[in-house]
């Protein structure tokens, strides 16, 4: 099915229009003549404007001048890919792949940024390809100077040669793709049908071919032809997709009716929430309340949060008691004088049974974590929150140490 | 560790983008991030390895700011595609509250889409987790592609258990959002059903 898809992206199928003239001049001359001008020869410009078909051009085009060439054709990603794999494997191999290569197709080459490795093996092999002869065709949705993080050596090799840009077609070009593309289906357009989807300011080719499909997918389902003054309508009925700005609006949106239909369930757990944070604030150990939260179903919430109070209280009543009979005892008490839990224990240590103050008991949850950084005067804002919340699920210690077993 | 915590008043969901190799998870979170208005935006942490390719991972915070008086926030990490970071996936994929499962719809890439697949329930099962309590979605990307695979075939190959699921171009973002909508409502709604512990405890 690729090789399908692969052949029917030749010249033949390609609309030239002025946007790519000179693109798909250059194209054919270095299909026609590998290695003899324009080498390297770099395409660029935005996505859908038929970069990729050019490439697939050329490839059929030089296969079908000289059988026996070595043309790869690869996007720039998975070369990306294989040299990482290759590192951790078997880089010798990898470089014999490409030892008898006549002409080296990269497609989209933007994402070599940051891939400063890959782009040490691009420049071996491109040293190792010269004295061959060997033609490189790239192809990049920017000016290779605005590819992030582009080796010099590498920007300068690939200035050496025929840098070209590929613009969004004309209406009339458009009208031609439509047409054409129509015909590559054996569908057929009422008089007009083209020129009005031609006439519409599509920035891409891609999107251009989603609007031939919206007004065939009609035709098909409705067994009827598409009338041109129908055209405007039904692409309107059937609308592109949502402004940036507004798909984060309506997700957002969205996620706040759930939120508030999900809190909702639970005013229980509000409550008790509410509670906690009260008696946080005051210093009182809250795990009674925390393990209450924690259940599955609603507990007796006003008897729990007045035994919990009424806990409080005694307990405040008790560590005055011991403070005004022997502060140093109940300074070195104060944790166990914060946990309504440890009420019993407290009343023992008030009574003067025991001199020496029983250790606290365990916590039985981390500290609270930080407040967001948002609210933390000074702090920064920017996701210190994961570092250390309990949602993080792993730390960056463990990665550290899994480093060297997944690099082998 | 709740999903909600009632008293510090704050929802964390933990959303991970699982699948193979350059199947487009890093494309779905760049998208989001992009789309992010500036004054939300966080930093997205991308973790390359020394070989340029296959990111460790991705990690896209998203703080969705206060929602019915709890400050939202969202995690969405990827996982590393390639076979041989298994251990890295199975870190990324510790608490995590949601799958997405990103499928490439190219024919050549069917086997990829199926190993990682089993790969996923594989891991889930290691850490203790029951594959089919934890909220997945299917999103079926490259649809631009020309010649890819029939919905059907891949609904055939990978959805046995009937998930949501979606057809997606990462690259231009079709699909992304209903994705995650999608994805944040199963994990949203699955509170609704009991106070939700996080994947790695259940």
């Amino acid at each position: 099915m690729r090789a399908l898809a692969a052949e029917r992206l030749s010249f033949e199928s390609f609309v030239v229009g002025p946007g790519n003239r000179l693109a798909a001049a250059a194209a054919q001359r270095v299909a026609q003549a590998p290695g003899a001008s324009y080498n390297p020869l770099v395409v660029y410009g935005a996505p859908g404007l038929g970069k990729t078909h050019l490439l697939h051009a050329i490839r059929g085009l030089a296969l079908r001048l000289r059988p026996d060439a070595a043309v790869r054709y690869e996007p720039t990603a998975a070369f990306v890919d294989a040299v990482s794999a290759a590192l951790a494997g078997d880089l010798e191999g990898f470089r014999a792949g490409y030892d008898a290569v006549d002409l080296l197709l990269l497609d989209d080459l933007q994402a070599l940024a940051g891939a400063a490795r890959t782009q040490e093996e691009l420049l071996r092999l491109w040293q190792h390809l010269a004295p061959r002869g060997a033609q490189w065709v790239l192809t990049s949705d920017r000016p290779p100077a605005e590819v992030d993080g582009l080796d010099e050596r590498l920007l300068a090799r690939l200035s050496a040669g025929l840098m070209v840009d590929v613009a969004p077609p004309d209406a009339p070009t458009r009208s031609a793709i439509v047409r054409r593309r129509a015909r590559e289906r054996g569908a057929e357009l009422q008089p007009g049908v083209a020129e009005a989807l031609g006439a519409l300011a599509f920035d891409n080719v891609r999107e251009l071919q989603g609007a031939l499909q919206r007004v065939l997918a009609v035709q098909e389902r409705e067994a009827r032809p598409v009338e041109a003054a129908e055209v405007l309508a039904l692409l309107e009925a059937a609308p592109m997709p949502a402004s940036a700005a507004d798909e984060f609006g309506a997700f957002l949106e969205d996620v706040a009716q759930t939120v508030a239909e999900v809190v909702e369930t639970g005013p229980w757990r509000r409550q008790l929430g509410e509670a906690i944070l009260r008696w946080e604030a005051e210093g009182i150990r809250t795990r009674r309340l925390e393990a209450a939260l924690e259940a599955d179903s609603a507990p007796d919430v006003p008897a729990l949060l007045a035994g919990f109070e009424a806990d409080v209280a005694r307990l405040r009543q008790l560590a005055a008691e011991l403070h005004a009979r022997d502060a140093a005892l109940a300074r070195a008490s104060a944790a166990l004088l914060a946990d309504p839990d440890a009420l019993a224990a407290v009343e023992q240590l008030a009574g003067g049974e025991r001199r020496e103050p029983p250790a606290p008991a365990a916590p039985v949850r981390p500290a609270a974590p930080p407040p967001p950084a948002s609210a933390r005067p000074g702090a920064p804002t920017e996701d210190a929150w994961f570092r250390s919340r309990e949602k993080f699920a792993w730390d960056w210690t463990a990665l550290a140490e899994r480093l060297p077993e997944e690099l082998g | 560790m709740p999903l909600v915590n009632y008293s510090s008043r704050e929802i964390t969901c933990k959303i991970v983008y699982y699948g193979p190799g350059r199947s487009g998870k890093t494309t779905n979170l760049q998208y989001i991030h992009a789309r992010i208005p500036p004054e939300r935006k966080g930093r997205m942490v991308s973790l390359a390895t020394e070989t340029d390719r296959t990111l460790f991972f991705d990690f896209l915070p998203l703080d969705l700011g206060t929602i019915s008086g709890f400050q939202t926030r969202f995690q969405l990490y990827t996982v590393p595609g390639q076979a041989y970071y298994n251990a890295t996936r199975k870190l990324v994929l510790q608490g995590a509250d949601g799958v997405v499962f990103v499928a490439d719809s190219q024919p050549g890439q069917a086997e990829e889409n199926l190993e990682s697949f089993r790969n996923l329930q594989l891991n889930l099962l290691e850490q203790g987790v029951d594959p089919r309590s934890l909220p997945t979605c299917l999103q079926y990307n490259k649809r631009d592609l020309p010649d890819v695979l029939p919905v059907d075939e891949l609904e055939d190959a990978l959805n046995y258990r009937g998930l949501p699921c979606f057809e997606a171009t990462a690259l231009s973002g079709d699909g992304v959002f209903d994705t995650l909508r999608a994805m944040s409502e199963l994990v949203l709604r699955r509170l609704a059903s009991g106070f939700a512990t996080p994947a790695a405890a259940r």
